[in-house]
């Protein structure tokens, strides 16, 4: 279905919505971020003319997350350009019972959430998201379709009803990005200073980890400076084998070859440090002292994406997303391209299609990159990884301009809204790509958004 | 030959620390390290500091946006230094002395362009360097940067991109000490000292180029270390003392520092310290270097008595226990750079003569030993010890051994670790917070969280001597570590925008915040804590405006008994009076031994040789019987700190009688003088000796004559009768004879007074004279 240019109708079109093959397959590069999958030009969003000022929303040449010819939804006008028409309305509310609620939720519940940080996951069938302040993850056994959808299983509570935190296998603390590979689950057990894989294949409510990276064994684990250790870590990815932690805090990627099966292995390569024992932010010459950014350090990396050739990194505190052209094979290697700041070295926030205040989330679906830039309230999109630095977003969601960024701005005045509508965000924190669905965690907002073609 | 290793090394470290030097808080570190060519050699501690520093990374990778950024750091220290001066406007907007502080204001601003025209030549320098040394060998590169270095140091032979920089570094040094005269008013220090206050403290200001200060003298340990390398350390000394004189420079900022310490605290309207210039001023420096506890030492001498450094050595009260032999960290290596004439502080010594210009004077003796006294100079050397780092058992009951004897250390001056504000005991181990928190070593906190509920955690902190010490609830301030009991906070997360913010809240549903006092407390009301990562791993606790929770692990300071010329501890300001007249020459406090047996032959009396130059001035002590001292160097015409035809040399020659009759003698002087020196063409004059004593009064010596027309002027006076009185109630009975020489004491100058007849007295005359003598025994 074509939408209309004014509208905001999602449209199943040629090019476009088609789920990576591996949505369903549960091969090939993660789900959460449907990349590279085959048969499929994976979810897009349309883009509006490039520097155009009249494609808006309505952007009519671009792929659209419909995928319908011309009939992207959300196409804003290129770069620099004001966008024009309506936000991109979400159709689903996920933790809330309706898009203009965001309230607390009294007590822990299967519908409610409180302040998902870091992206959901998808694998196939089931979404994950993570419900950080409940200290539990969520289960669903399909992307909810209806507002308020009740979960079916949840990790890290022995109940829906509890959220309390613990260290044990089966609890968590602080919980943040997810990610499923078709065969593990991944969970940022952020407070507990590890991460916790979960097979997919058996899982069940109030199961146990398995594995447990940051730490010999269950229990409290100390943060630490190692290659066993980590440090409120926000996110971790499974790609080819490969286990890619964003080591948060202490301002690092760290790599494990393999997805470790038993608790306790030391990674075997790191980005941002050039050694395992160096965690300061933005430590050009590893010395233990903070530094302006440069294209090999990081400062509270909160997500990472790869394909297993590419590597992404949400630098949140630096403002930026890095882009690594090959997969790293030995530690400290430079970056290749920057988004978000015109060069490795600023650290810049004010709103633009090209600048980023605080991305905490990144996700691609072989066609369409989603960054959550959490700072700014808005998931920006671009066409493609972008090649060159400083490359500016074809895409905006959540604001209906680049240059504004306020949160729950449905007016679009520039100042933050006292109540959420099916378009705002407020703080989102995750960005997923499940099926044909764009999953954005809207965290102060106390829900996860849902993005459909129509 | 290729010269490499040393060229990159030298020039590596050099440039680093020279760099280093204009960077006054973290730097900003590059990508990569260079590689130094024989760090092994220089490396070592140095090594360790500058890169620990960052600096080295500036090297080797070319103009960058790094290097700029490093660069704009000091600029922006600067700026800050400006804000402050800015901000107090309003401070003084009511203030009768608004418009002296206008001045002082404008002064400081005035000072700090020059600076920023120092970077763009150091970019440039740092620019080349970083070229040249990413080319390949050639003996051609490695003779440029051996050019370089030398410019660095003021020595080129080129006009290379280096050229500028030493000048430049003295321009900044310029802005410090602008006066060659030490208390100048104009200097950085001494300016900011008078428009600082209580809510601009002096130390804030002053902490940029104190730091700037204390970076330099690392940088003068890489310079040795590097022209050893070279093999070339016989001309490190000619190096850094040439024009402009880097060790002179250094000496002269560090004396600048203290002086306007003594500023600012005499001249602050409500003084936020005790009324030591020099405790405040260790305080400071203390901070900066890390130090908890220290002992200090001061001592004020004139000119050059006392040309070796003398570390003061602690010792236990307990009988036989080893002296510990406590390492500078200030004047050590600072007293070596005070080789020169000393500079006259004339507006900090009351009594100084009006004449500024270098002297010293005599007076007559005033006490039982006669001899020659100092009444005053407008030539005092300070040296100041500062020994860092005292072992924990160092107590007040522990002697400090210095250069005027021993003394007990005493009760230290306890201070707060950040604000150096005076406290009591109870004040220590206090949690507070304070933007400069940081500085104090111990902000820098573990959270422990339970083992299976990990939103339950304590606070601890590694104190000196213990590790790990909880904090709990305090008796004198709310919060203190090393309690027995640390309070189980639960935590409460700030937020998905603030992921690493906190509240800590106590069991009884109270929060950790910090009170008006600057103290923590708990409170009803939640304070969110932005839990930031240390180097070491810990966490640092900062609240929203920026204040960092730390641990008041208090600065304690020992400062030993003071002995009179230890002046500048004792006194509020070095103008006391009662601080300077007295010192002995030499300073040393030996008593020197007078003529009082009966002499037998010709009694000689030496006058001191008094010289101008380092190394000069030995005492020629009263000898009996002795030949002639020959000194190397005499008074020279061209210094008279009086006017012409006034005396500017006493000397007296006292015999004791220690019979109890009296005895008399018959006396005569001979006077001489021998030289000239062939320096000396003109204008030295020999016009006499006057000598006064009881029985005879203004007695000239004969057949003197005038230099250089008459190469050995000698002649003799006499013989004079006189009467020694007897011993009395047990004191010896004396005569002493005073004489001067007139005029200009040629080169070399020595009277003899020979002759000396001492027989009994035949006939006493009523009058208690004697008119008769026996014949000689």
């Amino acid at each position: 279905m074509m939408r209309s240019p004014a509208g905001f109708l999602l449209a199943a079109g040629v090019a476009g919505l088609a789920l990576s093959a591996n949505a369903c397959g549960g091969s090939g590069a993660g789900q959460r971020n449907g990349a590279g999958g085959a048969g499929g030009a994976g979810l897009g969003i349309g883009q509006g003319g490039a520097g155009g000022t009249s494609g808006g929303f309505a952007g009519a040449a671009g792929g659209g997350f419909a995928g319908a010819a011309g009939g992207g939804f959300a196409g804003a006008g290129g770069a620099g350009g004001a966008a024009s028409g309506s936000f991109l309305p979400a159709v689903t509310v996920i933790g809330q019972a309706s898009f203009t609620t965001n309230a607390a939720p009294g007590a822990a519940g299967a519908a409610t959430t409180d302040s998902p940080v870091g992206s959901a996951a998808f694998d196939g069938t089931r979404l994950f998201t993570p419900d950080t302040y409940t200290n539990r993850v969520l289960g669903f056994a399909s992307v909810p379709t209806t507002n308020g959808a009740s979960a079916t299983m949840v990790l890290g509570q022995a109940a829906a009803t509890t959220g309390k935190a613990g260290t044990s296998a089966a609890s968590a603390y602080l919980p943040q990005s997810l990610h499923a590979d078709g065969t593990t689950l991944a969970v940022a057990d952020a407070g507990n200073n590890r991460v916790m894989l979960f097979p997919l294949g058996a899982l069940a409510s109030g199961a146990a980890t398995s594995v447990v990276v940051g730490w010999p064994g269950v229990g409290a684990a100390a943060k630490g400076c190692a290659a066993d250790r980590l440090r409120a870590p926000a996110a971790a990815f499974i790609v080819g084998g490969k286990l890619l932690v964003a080591d948060r805090r202490n301002n690092r990627v760290l790599i494990w070859n393999k997805v470790p099966t038993d608790t306790g292995v030391a990674a075997d390569s790191v980005l941002g440090q050039s050694t395992m024992t160096s965690c300061v932010s933005n430590d050009s010459a590893q010395n233990g002292v903070s530094a302006p950014p440069s294209a090999q350090t990081l400062s509270g990396p909160a997500d990472v994406w790869s394909d297993g050739t590419r590597v992404l990194i949400a630098d949140r505190g630096n403002n930026r997303v890095l882009v690594w052209s090959t997969f790293p094979t030995k530690s400290g290697v430079a970056a290749d391209v920057v988004i978000g700041q015109t060069n490795f070295t600023l650290a810049r926030d004010t709103a633009s299609a090209s600048v980023l205040k605080q991305p905490t989330a990144v996700a691609f679906d072989g066609t369409r990159l989603y960054v959550a830039d959490s700072g700014h309230n808005r998931v920006l999109g671009w066409t493609g990884i972008p090649t060159s630095n400083g490359a500016a977003a074809s895409l905006v969601i959540g604001q209906g301009s680049f240059t504004l960024a306020a949160a729950n701005d449905d007016a679009q005045t520039g100042t933050d809204g006292t109540a959420p509508t099916a378009r705002t965000l407020a703080y989102p924190t995750g960005v997923a790509i499940a099926g044909n669905a764009l999953v954005v965690s809207d965290a102060l907002n106390r829900r996860l958004l849902v993005y459909r073609p129509q | 030959m290729r010269v490499r290793v040393w060229a990159g090394g030298f020039m590596a470290v050099f440039f680093a620390a020279f760099f280093a030097a204009f960077l006054v808080s973290a730097p900003a570190p590059a990508a990569t390290l260079p590689k130094l060519g024989g760090p092994a050699q220089l490396a070592g501690t140095a090594f360790n500091i500058l890169n620990s520093m960052g600096v080295f990374a500036s090297l080797g990778i070319g103009e960058d946006a790094q290097l700029a950024s490093k660069l704009n750091e000091i600029i922006d220290q600067l700026n800050a230094v400006e804000g402050y001066v800015m901000a107090i406007d309003n401070d003084i907007a009511t203030s009768t002395q608004a418009l002296v502080a206008e001045d002082v204001k404008g002064q400081v601003r005035a000072a700090l362009p020059g600076m920023v025209t120092a970077r763009g030549d150091i970019l440039q320098c740092a620019d080349t360097i970083a070229t040249l040394a990413g080319k390949a060998h050639t003996d051609a590169n490695d003779a440029m940067l051996r050019e370089l270095a030398l410019e660095l140091v003021g020595s080129g032979t080129q006009n290379g991109a280096c050229v500028a920089v030493r000048s430049d570094f003295s321009a900044i040094h310029a802005q410090i000490v602008s006066d060659p005269l030490l208390g100048s008013s104009t200097g950085i220090y001494s300016l900011i000292a008078q428009i600082a206050r209580p809510n601009f403290p002096y130390q804030n200001m002053a902490e940029h180029f104190v730091q700037f200060e204390l970076v330099q003298r690392e940088v003068v340990e890489l310079l040795s270390n590097a022209y050893t390398v070279i093999g070339d350390p016989a001309t490190l000394q000619h190096r850094l003392t040439v024009s402009p004189n880097y060790l002179g420079e250094l000496r002269d900022e560090e004396a600048a520092f203290l002086m306007a310490t003594d500023t600012y605290v005499a001249a602050s309207p409500t003084t936020p310290h005790d009324t030591s210039p020099g405790e405040l001023a260790d305080a400071i420096v203390q901070s900066f270097e890390g130090t908890l506890r220290q002992a200090t030492t001061y001592s004020a001498s004139i000119f050059n008595d006392a040309q070796t450094t003398l570390a003061p050595v602690l010792t236990a009260p307990a009988s036989g226990a080893t002296p510990v032999a406590m390492s500078d960290t200030v004047a050590g290596p600072s007293w070596s750079y005070y080789q020169k004439p000393e500079m006259p502080i004339t507006t900090h010594i009351e009594g100084c003569d009006a004449n500024t210009g270098p002297g010293i004077a005599y007076l007559e003796p005033a006490s039982a030993h006669g001899g020659f006294y100092l009444r005053y100079t407008c030539t005092l050397h300070v040296e100041r010890h500062l020994n860092a780092n005292l072992p924990l058992g160092v107590d007040g009951t522990w002697m400090v051994t210095g250069r005027h004897g021993s003394a007990a250390l005493g009760a230290p001056a306890l201070r707060n670790a950040v604000t150096f504000a005076d406290e009591t005991a109870a004040d220590g181990l206090a949690l507070a917070a304070d933007p400069a928190g940081g500085k104090t070593q111990f902000s820098s906190l573990s959270l422990v969280a339970d083992t299976t509920d990990p939103t339950q955690v304590t606070l601890t902190v590694d104190l000196p001597g213990q590790a790990g010490a909880g904090i709990g609830t305090g008796t004198t301030h709310g919060l203190v570590a090393g309690s027995a009991s640390p309070i189980s906070f639960s935590r409460e997360p700030g937020g998905p925008a603030d992921l690493d913010q906190y509240a800590l809240k106590a069991p009884a549903g109270t929060y950790l915040s910090i009170g008006s006092d600057g103290y923590a407390t708990l409170s009803t009301t939640p304070s969110y804590f932005d839990l930031q990562t240390t180097p070491d791993g810990h966490e640092q606790l900062v609240t929203s405006d920026n204040q960092v929770l730390y641990v008041d692990v208090q600065h304690q300071q020992f400062f030993h008994g003071e002995v009179p010329d230890d002046v500048w501890a004792n006194t509020p300001n070095l103008a006391a009076t009662t601080a300077v007249p007295f010192w002995g020459v030499p300073a040393d406090g030996v008593p020197r031994q007078q003529a009082s047996a009966s002499p037998t032959g010709q009694l000689y009396f030496y006058p001191p040789c008094l010289g101008l130059q380092l190394g000069e001035g030995e005492f020629a002590v009263e000898s009996n019987g002795q030949t002639n001292t020959t000194c190397s160097d005499g008074i020279y015409q061209g210094f008279p700190l009086f006017s012409t035809f006034l005396t500017y040399v006493i000397y007296d020659a006292t015999i004791y009688n220690e019979d109890t009759a009296q005895h008399s003698l018959l006396l005569t002087i001979g006077g001489a003088a021998v030289g000239p020196p062939p320096t000396v063409s003109t204008g030295a004059t020999y016009n006499g000796i006057h000598c006064y004593a009881p029985g005879f009064d203004h007695l000239d010596v004969a057949g003197v004559g005038t230099q250089p027309s008459v190469s050995t002027p000698t002649g003799t006076g006499g013989p004079w009768a006189a009467t020694i009185p007897g011993k009395s109630n047990g004191v010896n009975g004396s005569w002493t004879m005073q004489c001067q020489v007139l005029d200009h004491l040629a080169y070399p100058s020595i009277l003899i007074i020979n002759d000396v007849d001492v027989r009994p007295c035949r006939d006493l005359a009523a009058n208690n004279t004697c008119t008769a003598f026996q014949a000689s025994p």
